[in-house]
């Protein structure tokens, strides 16, 4: 397999996470589409490190330091999310969690508390 | 004293970090003590760590100089932000104490912050990618888990942070696909490497810049996706906004900072399109926070809104350099100045919401009604402020250097589309702060028993110090355009000298 095509293939996921951010509407799925987008990430450093010709070891360091501290931040989020809230706002925030909401408030007037 | 320069010595550039280090496990100890005694012992224990890393960083300068060891840098610029971050940093050690010193985790709150300047010292310091994103994310993961502790009132509060920190998720995630790319043009670890010339035509280099660019853009929350930076710095407390704009918000500066070098490609490539898209979201984000703070009536969302519109004026700059209409050193230096316009005016505004939320349970602008008449030295100062602010924002004129080179017209039409663009924004921006001055100075009708704000001593030695700084500035301001004195932004000067010599 060349590198241009997993390259591609990266590139692929990656514009899929983007797209599944922006059509989500519960926080699932906005999980599960930087979940994609990491996994680009994965694939692109591993494409890089092996077809380089250089070896690269600091690529894998990086993979393994770049994944800890980022999931790192995703348990904290999640682990937030799922403790601080109440059980039937909890079930709201999950239902609608658009990331670009654009509503009148973020642009005109005062947000309602 | 030859021992301790020798320990400095060896831990240069890390002794700063290693000092707050120190003090973060000593406050350990303080555990979640209710014992108002150790509280302040703590809060006195920090402060004098973060002076003493302060003052480290400029010793170790002074004497060693410009340093490049193991994963870090440490040049000028990188001393000039770990200064500015350290003042934030005890600035905000500040707010907490008087804000939540009752706070049964108080200590708690304290190590945070602590860990928060921690990794932002880090980032700043850092020349290795690797090094760059760790610190990067934990800056975040700090800030996320320090904001969360500092808010846990109120149920709206809290599912605005949810939602701040799943979208602040985001900037990172990009920034390691941003990374992986990267790593395919070329194997730098350093990102000074990929600066010269010959980068610029790679392909995979603009990708990277490309995801970069969205990922900081995102990270400041700049229109069309303030939502959640607007709901959320609205609904915590003033503390937890001090965290946002002085923690938050600088570390994306210095980022765009760190980034300066991969974003030249976007002046290497002088393309029309790229131009045309930088320009679009930077007036959008502009005439946004211009036209949203119209109807406002809550100063933290006011204030948050003219935040953005600062950083607004950054991206325009990137547009500007874009098209090669300033030098591309021109955007660090503006960069900056809007840490210092932060740390000149948003510090002291910010303490004067929180007091005003204090005394009137609400931090609504309503609430500032014939502020003049009731503390008349706070109301002169923050009046003072202000005008400052304006005068900040044409004097440290995005388009200074812009218009002294060959003058506007040498520019195009696109050149004078821009200044237009700019002014205008300005315009709506000043609108905005007279409006709030307009409250100040509002008369009360009855006026005979109006009772007076309580404000703490210490608030009018706080305010008094950033009068004396922006006076000090106006001052040598004017002396310098009436010729009396010489080279009278001789700092600034230099710093145009840090980001010339590709430091």
């Amino acid at each position: 397999m060349s590198n241009e095509f997993v390259f591609y293939a990266g590139m692929a996921l990656f514009l899929i996470s983007i797209f599944g951010l922006f059509a989500s509407i519960d926080i699932i799925s906005v999980f599960i589409s930087y979940q994609l987008m990491i996994i680009a990430a994965i694939i692109n450093f591993l494409s890089f490190s092996i077809n380089m010709g250089t070896g690269q070891p600091w690529l894998k360091v990086f993979l393994i330091i770049g994944l800890l501290s980022i999931y790192l931040l995703q348990f904290a989020i999640i682990f937030y999310i799922y403790s601080n809230t109440e059980i039937l706002k909890r079930r709201a925030m999950i239902a609608d969690h658009r990331l670009f909401k654009l509503s009148k408030s973020d642009w005109w007037g005062e947000d309602s508390i | 004293m030859r021992s301790i320069a020798d320990i400095i010595e060896r831990l240069d550039p890390y002794a700063a970090v290693m000092i707050l280090a120190l003090a973060l496990f000593i406050t350990i100890f303080a555990g979640f003590s209710k014992n108002n005694g150790i509280r302040i012992s703590i809060i006195i224990i920090n402060a004098l760590a973060y002076i003493a890393a302060f003052y480290i960083i400029i010793y170790s300068f002074m004497k060693y100089g410009p340093r490049t060891i193991f994963l870090a840098n440490s040049g000028p610029l990188e001393i000039i932000l770990s200064c500015i971050i350290l003042f934030f940093g005890l600035n905000v050690l500040f707010f907490i104490s008087i804000n939540r010193f009752q706070d049964g985790s108080f200590a708690r709150i304290i190590i945070l912050l602590t860990f928060s300047l921690i990794s932002v010292l880090s980032l700043i310091m850092a020349d290795n990618i690797i090094f760059i994103f760790a610190a990067f994310v934990i800056i975040i993961l700090s800030v996320f888990t320090l904001i969360s502790s500092l808010d846990r009132e109120s149920a709206g509060s809290r599912e605005a942070i949810g939602k701040f920190s799943v979208s602040a998720f985001l900037p990172a995630a990009l920034i390691l696909f941003g990374f992986s790319v990267l790593s395919g043009t070329g194997g730098a670890k350093s990102l000074s490497r990929y600066g010269s010339p010959e980068n610029a035509a790679d392909p995979l280099l603009l990708i990277c810049a490309i995801v970069f660019a969205c990922a900081l853009y995102l990270y400041f929350f700049l229109y069309p996706f303030q939502g959640p930076y607007l709901k959320m710095a609205r609904r915590i407390n003033s503390s937890a906004v001090s965290v946002l704009w002085f923690l938050y918000m600088p570390a994306g500066i210095i980022m765009l900072i760190k980034f300066r070098q991969i974003f030249e490609i976007f002046i290497e490539k002088n393309n029309i399109y790229a131009f045309i898209a930088i320009t679009i979201f930077a007036f959008l984000s502009l005439f946004g926070a211009g036209a949203g703070a119209i109807r406002a009536r809550s100063l933290k969302r006011i204030f948050s809104m003219f935040l953005l519109f600062e950083i607004g004026t950054m991206v325009l700059i990137r547009s500007i350099e874009s098209m090669k209409m300033v030098s591309g050193r021109f955007g660090g230096y503006y960069d900056l100045s809007v840490l210092i316009i932060m740390l000149t005016v948003f510090l002291p505004m910010l303490l004067l919401i929180m007091l005003i939320e204090k005394n009137t349970g609400k931090d609504m602008l309503a609430g500032t009604t014939g502020l003049i008449y009731k503390n008349t030295y706070a109301g002169i100062c923050m009046i003072i402020l202000f005008i400052w602010w304006i005068a900040a924002n044409i004097y440290i004129f995005p388009f200074g250097e812009f218009i002294s080179g060959g003058g506007l017209t040498s520019h195009g039409s696109g050149g004078i589309i821009l200044f237009a663009g700019y002014i205008a924004a300005l315009l709506l921006m000043i609108v905005n702060i007279f409006r709030v001055i307009m409250v100040f100075i509002k008369k009360l009708p009855e006026m005979g028993g109006i009772k007076k704000y309580a404000i703490p001593k210490i608030f009018y030695a706080h305010i008094s110090i950033y009068m004396l700084i922006v006076l000090a500035i106006l001052i040598s301001v004017i002396i310098g355009k009436t010729g009396i004195g010489q080279d009278h932004i001789r700092i600034w000067g230099s710093v145009f000298d840090i980001f010339s010599s590709g430091n």
